[in-house]
Parts: C-alpha cells; structure tokens; sequence
C-alpha cells in the first residue's frame, strides 16, 4: 500500500516539476541570447528566421550549446509523455558535453553553460542568467532529495561543488574550487573549502 | 548591438587568432615530441630521435589505443594543423570528437607546445595562453580566462599540474613549478615552488 503511494507521491512530484519548467521553443531562444551575449556576440535576433539560424550556429561553435538545447527538447518530450527518445537525449548530452542533468532540475530559460563538464542532480532550481562553468557539480547531500536553489545572475566559477539544500542569492559569485554547503546571501562572492563570503 | 564592452575583446581575440596560427608547430613534429613524453611520463621511455619513421608510427597508434587521452590529444593537433591552413569544417569536428573521446576543450587561442602529457583528458584549456613542453596535465584541470580578458595563464616548461587544479586569470607559472590537486591558482607561481589550497599558497620550493 504505502509503494503505491510512494509512486504516486512520485508521480506527482514530476508532474509538478514537468509544469514548471519552461516551454522548448521560448527556453531555446533565451538561451541562445544569453550564451551569445556573454560570448560576445550579437545577442538580439532579427526574425523567426536569424533565430533558428543563430540557434544551429551556437550549436556548431559553442562547446555546450548543442547540448543544452538536447536538454531542453529532452525535458519537453518527457512533460509529453514520449518514451525512450528523452533518454537518448540525455545520452547524447553526456556524450557530446559530459552535461548530465537529473530529472528533478528546473532550468529556467537563459542559461550559460560554458563548456559542458557539469552534474546537476536532485530537486535543483537554477534561475535566469546563471552561468554555469566547467567542473561544476549542484547536487544533494546523502539523506535529502533537496538540492540547491540558484537565484538569478549567479555565476558559478570553474570546479565549485553546490551540495545540499542550500540557497545562492541572486547575483551571487561561486568562486573557483569552492565547496558550498551554507546558504550564500544575495551580490555576495564565496570562495574556498568550505566556501566562506568575501568583504 | 554588440556589447562594446566586447567588441575590443573580439577583436583583440582575431588579432591573436592570426598570431597563434601562424606559430603553430607541424603536425608530425608536435605528435612525435607528445608520444616522447607522454611514453616518458608513462614509464616507456624510448628513443624518438634514433627511432624509425615505422616505429613511430606504431608506438603513436599503440598509445592513441591504450592511452586515454592521446587520441584526442592527435586529434586536437590535426584541427589546428588544419587551422593554420585555412581548412573549414573539419577542425570542428575534430574539437568535438576530442571532447567526446576524452572531454578535451582546448581553445584555438591556446598555443600548446609540443610534447605536453595530458594524463587522462577531461581538461579545459581556454584563453590565449602558452603551455610549454614537458609538462604534465592531470584530469578535471581548467586552465583558463576571467571574464573581461582573452589571456589565461602562461604554464611554464615541466610543470606539473595536479587533478582537479585550477589556473585562472592573468599569472604565470614558472618552470618546474608543481600545482597540488584542487588547488585554486589565482596568483604567480615561481620557478620550482609547490603550491596548494584554496586560494594556493606556497608550501613547498625546491
């Protein structure tokens, strides 16, 4: 009795996760603008058009992009029940990026992720222009399913490990190598192991 | 619009595009120095200078097998051979086969000498940086950019970098120096001197 429950009370949890998350086509766009942006590129999009074309071109250049936007279809086919292909997606994004991100991760749409190389796991949120650097794992800490929530305009330094149920205030900076298990307030800069704020 | 923040970024970027081509070493050449030092570092030390062009051909292909990370090291060698030539298309795909076999990212703007080790993969090399011969890279390494600047840090000859090191920024490191694993490099290393931590101090110099 309390299994059925138990796959219930999962079931709805995704459904509730699934309603979350952004719509593909919308994600895929700010995406594109914010990792042109902060590429230093052209970051407005002329038309429909110019927007699938510099969709296809950040796929080619960028280390991650192509990744990320599998993610982002991946989420999309699951919220509409499709089997299997969301796990080949996810297959590919781990091939081509080493990007692995859990089914429980809310990715808000305008994200950066710099060159792949990142685990995210556990019931994550990651706000709108969070860049996300190499090496990085936002995960859980043994005994919770709770994992981070990243405010807006976080930047994630190279090699920081996020891990618990803690919470990054909005443009925040996760220096490199830094271990966060605290709570990091809003426009406050963490480094070190364990990660501790900076003046 | 362009960010102008960005716009002298970009071009300072194709300027030392141009440059970094330009220097590039031969393929054969830079290959054959990788497999003399990464066979060193590996405990088969051989001879590459006596050896012949066959010999070498089989010890390069017997590593790019048993090796983790020398097929994609060659790979990257070949795309920017490639580059310097002005060839389209290809190099891409050779990046992206490099970071699917072995998680390599290494930038166009990095100018890797030849005859670097590079343990096991898994590295992101970016900015217009200088990685001398001899040294030894470990796995999860980022040697890179802050945001604001195309250069990254200048790495040295035989300098051995630790497994989840990361060297970020304007500095330099000297000859011989030794990053210790997880440390987080932000400022000068001398010549010879061990660093460690986070953010790295010195804790050790020859």
């Amino acid at each position: 009795m309390s299994e059925i429950s138990d796959k219930q009370m999962r079931r709805a949890l995704i459904r509730d996760l699934d309603l979350r998350r952004p719509a593909f086509a919308a994600a895929v766009k700010l995406d594109a603008q914010f990792t042109a942006s902060q590429r230093g590129e052209r970051a407005e999009f002329r038309s429909a058009r110019d927007t699938v074309f510099q969709i296809i071109r950040l796929m080619w250049v960028s280390d991650a992009f192509a990744a990320h936007v599998a993610y982002r279809m991946r989420t999309e086919l699951s919220r509409r029940g499709i089997p299997i292909l969301p796990r080949l997606l996810h297959r590919f994004c781990m091939r081509s990026a080493q990007v692995s991100i859990g089914e429980g991760v809310v990715m808000q749409p305008g994200i950066y992720i710099v060159h792949g190389q990142i685990v995210l796991d556990g019931l994550v949120e990651i706000g709108t222009g969070t860049v996300i650097s190499p090496w990085v794992t936002i995960g859980l800490r043994g005994g919770s399913i709770q994992g981070p929530v990243v405010g807006n305009d976080v930047h994630i330094g190279t090699g920081a490990k996020i891990i618990g149920p803690v919470t990054i205030g909005r443009e925040a900076l996760i220096g490199a190598n830094a271990v966060v298990t605290r709570d990091i307030p809003e426009r406050v800069t963490a480094v070190g192991m364990p990660a501790r704020a900076l003046e | 619009m362009r960010d102008p923040r960005f716009r002298a970024i970009l071009e300072e970027r194709k300027r030392l595009l141009r440059e970094t081509y330009a220097r590039q070493p031969g393929f054969t050449r830079a290959v054959v120095e990788d497999l003399h030092v990464a066979s060193f570092h590996r405990g088969e030390f051989f001879e590459s200078e006596k050896a012949s062009a066959p010999y070498l051909l089989f010890r390069a292909l017997r590593l790019m097998w048993v090796g983790d990370a020398f097929f994609a090291q060659v790979c990257y060698r070949a795309r920017m051979s490639m580059k310097a030539k002005g060839i389209p298309i290809l190099p891409r795909i050779l990046h992206k086969v490099s970071m699917i076999t072995a998680q390599m990212s290494i930038d166009e703007l990095v100018y890797m000498h030849p005859g670097v080790f590079i343990a096991h993969g898994q590295v992101v090399i970016g900015g217009a940086t200088e990685i001398m011969s001899g040294c030894f890279i470990a796995p999860w390494v980022s040697i890179g950019l802050q945001s604001g600047s195309v250069y990254g840090p200048p790495i040295g000859h035989r300098v051995f970098v630790g497994s989840g090191a990361k060297l970020l920024g304007q500095l330099t490191v000297g000859d011989e120096a030794v990053i210790a694993a997880q440390a987080m490099v932000s400022e000068d290393v001398p010549a010879g001197v061990t660093v460690a931590g986070v953010p790295a101090r010195p804790v050790r110099s020859k």
